[in-house]
């Protein structure tokens, strides 16, 4: 409504000045060719018929000729001429000859130039022109005998004053004219503005209702469409962000529940076990129990181990590595020597943390023992993904493979191949810290069905190191 | 907001006040025409020394009997210096050619139709103010208005009136030859 109002004062003023100062130079140059005709007129008679040489005693009819030259028959136009008297001021006309009275100033001017000038009488305007004669003969004894006499003309301008007030009513049709059409556009494109406008306040509300699917629709190429596509855009940001972390607060909601239950599982053997271990002489139960003992171990280090990834506090120590030198090592800590086949390029050096490298490339072996057959193959091989040179790194088993339907979750956490296996030596986080450590290096972890049967994971890392 | 209806308020009155044809003072609007209408030359009788002579006076065009009213001014006082006279008193009516100074006063317009008799084109009456009968006038008023009468183109005779009911008298200037002098120009 303000924009409308405001619209409609711009047209509303625009119109008024334009039609004002249109009037003002019409007005002007109506009144002036008006005067520059009578003038011209006025001058070109009193030329034409005052002679040089004044005949004697001829003021009279001289004054008649030009009286008779300067009047109108429609009582437009006026004259009023009279012998210039010599002696004494120019006597006013008497009233009824001219339209208006004539100051004697005005007259008195006269005599000296030709002057004009605009009276209102009445109510109407009249143009007052007055004149002399210059250049005529008289004679210097007896000059009032042959002096031309003073010619005073009064014009009506009833004309003019009508023309102007059509003139007038034309403008004010004209800027009612223009204030309603600028009112019409004003409305129509107040309505252009304000209804994306609305739409986005609609839009806004809902997406704070939490109805994050909420989009608006982009109309146009104007800077309201760029508002409902950025606004937009935010909405996707949010939802997006907000899906994620409905996903993350799920995934760590079942991971403190799985967490309890791996935990559970070692507690109650020991449980179980210290009864035993009352009784029990010969000290199996012992080492069971002492085995229970490192596994929860185990779970408890790989527990703040991926909880480490999952507070972004893992941190890289970048070296130069021989990865010959480093799987060899690996698998001789593990006492796993002679029983895998191992083949890989002596001279490949890469720039990766050692010690996660280790875990990985320990994972992966005791994987394959663990829940595939020997023999298990290692090779390493170059490889580049993506135009980043880097290394291939495949251990393969001859196991049972891993089932299709497991193979998108094995790298999830407690995900275990066999469901009725609920107690394995493993902590069901290992693969997830490898795929962890695989992906800190700026690398992949992946599984696959081997060709032959069993299974495949092929780890993939930089040269480089992690960017 | 107030302030700007109050600007446009104001802008709008005056532009209303502004209508109109405005009053203006005395101005200027160049010089004064300079006289250049054409003159004629008119031949005017005077007495000088007892004798009737023609003098040259400038006219009008469009006027010719201004020669017989301004016999009743009398001469002027560069004639009067040179020696002329002339006794003849105010001349009342002159009639007979069209001509529109006959009519001093009277509205603008009306001449036309108080144009005289056009019956007679080449004969003009003049009377003079006064209750003496015509044939009584001194013959010198008589020759003075005879011969100037006849010096104008198109006048063959003229009659002396005073329109008292009584026929007029007509005269020649031939008839007055006995008073004529020599030419002189004023």
């Amino acid at each position: 409504m303000r924009m409308a109002a405001a619209f409609a004062a711009v047209a509303l003023l625009a119109s008024v000045l334009a039609s004002g100062v249109g009037y003002v130079l019409v007005r002007d140059a109506m009144l002036e060719r008006t005067q520059d005709a009578v003038v011209a007129q006025v001058r070109q008679t009193v030329a034409r018929l005052v002679p040089a040489r004044v005949p004697t005693d001829a003021g009279r009819t001289l004054s008649d000729t030009l009286r008779n030259a300067l009047s109108t028959t429609d009582g437009r136009q006026r004259a009023y001429v009279e012998t210039l008297p010599l002696d004494r001021p120019v006597p006013p006309p008497p009233p009824g000859r001219l339209h208006v009275p004539v100051s004697a100033a005005f007259a008195a001017r006269a005599t000296r130039a030709m002057v004009v000038q605009r009276v209102r009488h009445r109510g109407r305007a009249y143009l007052l022109v007055g004149t002399f004669t210059s250049g005529y003969v008289t004679s210097a004894t007896d000059p009032q005998r042959t002096t031309p006499p003073i010619v005073l003309v009064s014009v009506s301008l009833d004309r003019e004053t009508a023309d102007l007030r059509s003139f007038t009513r034309a403008m004010a049709t004209a800027d009612a004219a223009a204030l309603l059409f600028g009112l019409a556009l004003a409305l129509v494109a107040a309505r252009g503005v304000l209804r994306p406008v609305r739409r986005l306040g609609t839009g806004a509300r809902a997406l704070a209702a939490g109805e994050l699917a909420t989009r608006v629709e982009v109309r146009g190429r104007d800077e309201l469409a760029d508002l409902a596509r950025t606004f937009n855009q935010a909405a996707d940001a949010l939802e997006t962000t907000v899906s994620e972390l409905r996903v993350m607060e799920a995934g760590a909601r079942r991971f403190v529940a799985d967490v309890s239950h791996e935990l559970r599982t070692p507690l109650t053997s020991m449980t179980a076990l210290t009864d035993v271990l009352e009784e029990d002489p010969d000290g199996t139960a012992a080492r069971l129990m002492a085995a229970e003992t490192r596994r929860l171990g185990v779970l408890v280090e790989h527990l703040i181990e991926i909880s480490r990834f999952d507070a972004g506090a893992a941190a890289l120590v970048l070296d130069d590595v021989v990865v010959a030198a480093a799987v060899a090592a690996t698998l001789q800590a593990r006492g796993w020597s002679g029983r895998v086949a191992v083949e890989v390029p002596d001279d490949l050096v890469a720039r990766l943390d050692p010690r996660r490298f280790d875990v990985v490339v320990a994972n992966l072996v005791g994987n394959a023992f663990r829940h595939g057959r020997p023999p298990v193959r290692l090779e390493v091989r170059r490889a580049e993904r993506e135009d980043v040179p880097g290394f291939e790194l495949v251990v393969a088993d001859a196991g049972p493979g891993i089932p299709a339907e497991m193979l998108p979750v094995v790298f999830d956490r407690f995900v275990k191949a066999d469901a009725a296996r609920t107690r394995s030596e493993g902590s069901g986080l290992g693969l997830a810290i490898a795929r962890e450590n695989a992906l800190l290096h700026g690398g992949t972890l992946e599984a696959s069905a081997g060709t032959e049967g069993g299974a495949v994971f092929t780890l993939w890392l930089p040269l480089a190191g992690a960017r | 907001m107030r302030r700007r209806a109050v600007a446009a308020l104001v802008a709008v009155l005056a532009l209303a006040s502004a209508c109109g044809v405005p009053a203006t003072g005395i101005t200027e609007v160049g010089p004064l025409p300079r006289a250049e209408g054409p003159a004629v030359n008119n031949t005017v009788y005077f007495l000088k020394g007892g004798k009737l002579m023609p003098v040259v006076r400038p006219g009008l065009p469009g006027a010719p009997l201004m020669p017989l009213r301004q016999l009743g001014h009398g001469v002027t006082d560069n004639e009067r210096r040179m020696g002329f006279t002339s006794t003849l008193p105010g001349v009342g009516i002159v009639t007979g050619l069209p001509d529109p100074s006959v009519h001093d006063v009277g509205p603008a317009g009306a001449q036309t139709q108080t144009t005289p008799e056009i019956g007679e084109s080449d004969k003009v009456t003049v009377a003079l103010e006064t209750t003496i009968p015509p044939a009584q006038w001194p013959r010198v008023w008589q020759a003075q208005i005879a011969c100037t009468a006849e010096a104008i183109p198109g006048v063959e005779k003229v009659e002396l009136n005073i329109f008292d009911g009584r026929p007029g008298r007509e005269v020649r200037c031939a008839d007055y030859r006995d008073l004529l002098g020599t030419s002189v120009r004023n």
